[in-house]
C-alpha cells in the first residue's frame, strides 16, 4: 500500500481537491442528484486510475507480480484502496465543499441555514448499494482491460445494462403476445395493451422492491470481487 | 536450486516457445542464458520467476513452485527485466519501500553497490535518470536484496564500459556468496571469462547444459596450428592472431572457453556438437 501511495499520491491529491472544489463552486444548486453525480464520477476516476494502476504496463506488471506478497495480500491492498480509502475520501471531499459552500452562503444571508448533510441523506440507503456496485465493476474493468481501462469497462457494462434491458423487454412482449394470441402489434388496442404491460411490468414488486434491488447488487458484487481476485491470481507478465 | 522438468510453454496454441526442456542449476555459479532471438530466453526466465505457468511440466525453485506466487518463495529470487520500470521515486523511496519485501536486504550493500557505480544522490529522483544510471540502481538493489536465486535479463544492455567492469565484479562477488545467477545476454563478450556454466537455447529445447569445465574437457578453443582435421573442426573464423578453431578437447588440452565461438559452434555443426555433448 506504502507503493501504491508513494506512486499515486499525486494524483490523489489533485482529485481530491478537485472534487472539492466542484462541490464548493456549485454548492448552492441544492440537488442531491448533483451531490450523487460528483461521488460517482470522482469515484470512477479515482479507481479507473488508482486500482491495479501497475498492471496495464508490461515492465510495471512485471515488478507487481514479483512482489514478495501473496495474491491476497496483493489483492487486499488494492481492494482497500477501491473500497475505503478512495469512497471515504471522495465522500468527505465533497462534504468539505458542500459544507464550506453552505457556510459562506449562511454568512451572505444569514436567514438562510440549511444542513448540508440534508442532501447527503437524501441519497438514501441504496445510494450505497448503487456506489459499491459501480465501484466493483470499475475495480473489476481496470484489471480485465489494459488501455482505457475505465472507457472500457462502462462501455461493456453500458452494453451489458443494454442487453438485459431488452432481453427483459422481450419477456414482457411475450407475455403480452401469449395474453393476446398474436405475434405482432398491429393494432392500436395491442400497442395500448403492450405499453400496460410493461407499466405492469415495471411495477410487479419483485423486481422492483428494495429486496430486489439489494439481492441483486449482493450477487453482482460479490461474484465481481471473487472474479477479480482469480483473474489477479491467474494474471501473468 | 531450479528444477526444470519436461517444460512446455507457448504463448498461442500449437505454438510452443519451450518444450520438453530439462534443466538443474545449482547455486554458487552465474550460469549464462544463450540463444537466438526469440527463443525463449526472456520466457524462461519468467517461467523460472513465476510470473508465466507452464503449459505442461514443472519448475520448483528452492523446492517451491514459483507459480503460485507465494510469498515466501517470491522473497528468495529476483528477477531483474530486460527494460526497467519507469518510477517516479527517489532512490532512496524506492528502496524504502522495496527493501521490506526481502528480508536479506542489506542497505549497506546497496549504496556501496551504488558508490561503486560513482551514484551518490540518493535523493534522485528515478525517473530523471539516464536509462544505463536507472539500470544500475535497480541492479544494485537486486544485489543488494541478497536473494538466492538472481535472474538478471540483458543486464548489460545499456551500460558503459566502466560500468560493465563493475558488473561484472559484483556477479564474481554474489556468486561466490553461494547464490545462483542466471543471466540471459547477447553481448557474451561482455561475460567473458565469469560464467560458470552455459545454457544453450534452441528451437524450443535446451541444446547445451555443461559448465566450463565439461566444455572445456569436450572442446579446444584456440588458434589454428595446422594439424585441425577439417572435419572434426566445428567453427571457425578468421582474428588478427590467425584462425581461430573450435574442435574437439584431444584430451587434457588447456584452454579458455569462448563463449561467443562456443555459442557459433553450437548452430555451426550442431549434430557433432550434440553427438560430443551426449558422449
Amino acid at each position: 500500500m506504502k507503493r501504491d501511495w508513494a506512486n499515486n499520491r499525486k494524483f490523489f491529491f489533485i482529485l481530491i481537491a478537485a472534487l472539492f472544489l466542484v462541490q464548493f463552486a456549485f454548492s448552492f444548486t441544492f440537488s442531491t442528484l448533483k451531490v450523487g453525480a460528483v461521488i460517482y464520477l470522482g469515484l470512477i476516476v479515482a479507481i479507473g486510475k488508482l486500482a491495479f494502476w501497475d498492471y496495464p504496463n508490461g515492465n510495471r506488471r512485471l515488478e507487481a507480480l514479483l512482489l514478495p506478497a501473496t495474491t491476497a495480500e496483493k489483492y487486499a491492498a488494492q481492494w482497500l484502496w477501491a473500497f475505503v480509502i478512495l469512497p471515504v475520501s471522495v465522500v468527505v471531499a465533497v462534504a468539505a465543499g458542500q459544507f464550506l459552500g453552505f457556510t459562506l452562503i449562511t454568512l451572505v444571508n444569514s436567514s438562510i441555514w440549511i444542513n448540508p448533510l440534508t442532501f447527503f441523506l437524501g441519497l438514501g440507503w441504496d445510494f450505497v448499494f448503487k456506489m459499491l456496485l459501480v465501484e466493483t465493476v470499475t475495480f473489476a474493468g481496470c484489471l480485465l482491460f489494459r488501455k482505457s481501462r475505465t472507457l472500457k469497462t462502462w462501455l461493456v457494462a453500458a452494453g451489458y445494462a443494454f442487453i438485459m434491458f431488452t432481453m427483459f423487454m422481450t419477456i414482457v412482449y411475450f407475455k403480452f403476445v401469449v395474453d393476446a394470441k398474436t405475434v405482432a402489434i398491429s393494432t392500436n388496442e395491442q400497442a395500448t395493451q403492450f405499453a400496460m404491460s410493461i407499466d405492469d411490468a415495471m411495477s410487479t414488486p419483485w423486481w422492483s422492491s428494495d429486496v430486489a434491488l439489494v439481492i441483486t447488487t449482493t450477487v453482482v458484487i460479490v461474484f465481481l470481487q471473487v472474479w477479480t481476485y482469480f483473474r489477479l491470481k491467474e494474471e501473468e507478465a | 536450486m531450479i528444477e526444470i522438468k519436461n517444460l512446455k510453454f507457448g504463448y498461442r496454441k500449437n505454438q510452443n516457445v519451450l518444450d520438453g526442456v530439462d534443466l538443474s542449476l545449482e547455486p554458487g555459479r552465474i550460469v549464462g542464458l544463450l540463444g537466438k532471438n526469440g527463443v525463449g530466453k526472456t520466457t524462461l526466465m519468467q517461467l523460472m520467476s513465476g510470473v508465466l505457468f507452464p503449459t505442461r511440466g514443472t519448475v520448483t525453485v528452492l523446492g517451491r513452485e514459483p507459480r503460485k506466487r507465494e510469498a515466501e518463495c517470491l522473497s528468495q529470487l529476483f528477477m531483474l527485466p530486460e527494460e526497467m520500470p519507469e518510477v517516479h521515486l527517489s532512490i532512496d523511496k524506492y528502496m524504502k519501500i522495496n527493501a521490506p519485501f526481502y528480508p536479506d536486504f542489506s542497505e549497506t550493500d546497496f549504496v556501496e553497490y551504488l558508490r561503486e557505480w560513482e551514484i551518490t544522490d540518493m535523493r534522485q529522483s528515478l525517473a530523471k535518470l539516464s536509462l544505463g544510471t536507472r539500470k544500475k540502481v535497480f541492479i544494485a538493489f537486486a544485489f543488494a536484496a541478497n536473494t538466492p536465486l538472481l535472474v538478471l535479463d540483458e543486464p548489460t544492455n545499456g551500460l558503459d564500459i566502466p560500468s560493465k567492469t563493475v558488473l561484472r565484479k559484483l556477479l564474481r562477488i554474489k556468486a561466490s556468496e553461494n547464490r545462483l545467477i542466471v543471466v540471459s545476454t547477447h553481448q557474451v563478450r561482455d561475460l567473458k571469462n565469469i560464467l560458470d556454466a552455459v545454457v544453450i537455447l534452441d528451437n524450443t529445447h535446451v541444446l547445451l547444459n555443461a559448465d566450463v569445465e565439461r566444455i572445456c574437457d569436450k572442446l579446444y578453443f584456440g588458434i589454428a596450428d595446422g594439424s585441425e582435421n577439417p572435419d572434426e573442426v566445428l567453427y571457425s573464423e578468421p582474428s588478427l592472431a590467425g584462425t581461430q578453431v573450435v574442435r574437439p578437447n584431444r584430451g587434457g588440452e588447456e584452454c579458455d572457453v569462448d563463449v561467443e565461438l562456443l555459442f557459433n559452434a553450437a548452430f555451426n555443426a550442431k549434430q557433432k556438437f550434440t553427438e560430443l555433448f551426449n558422449k
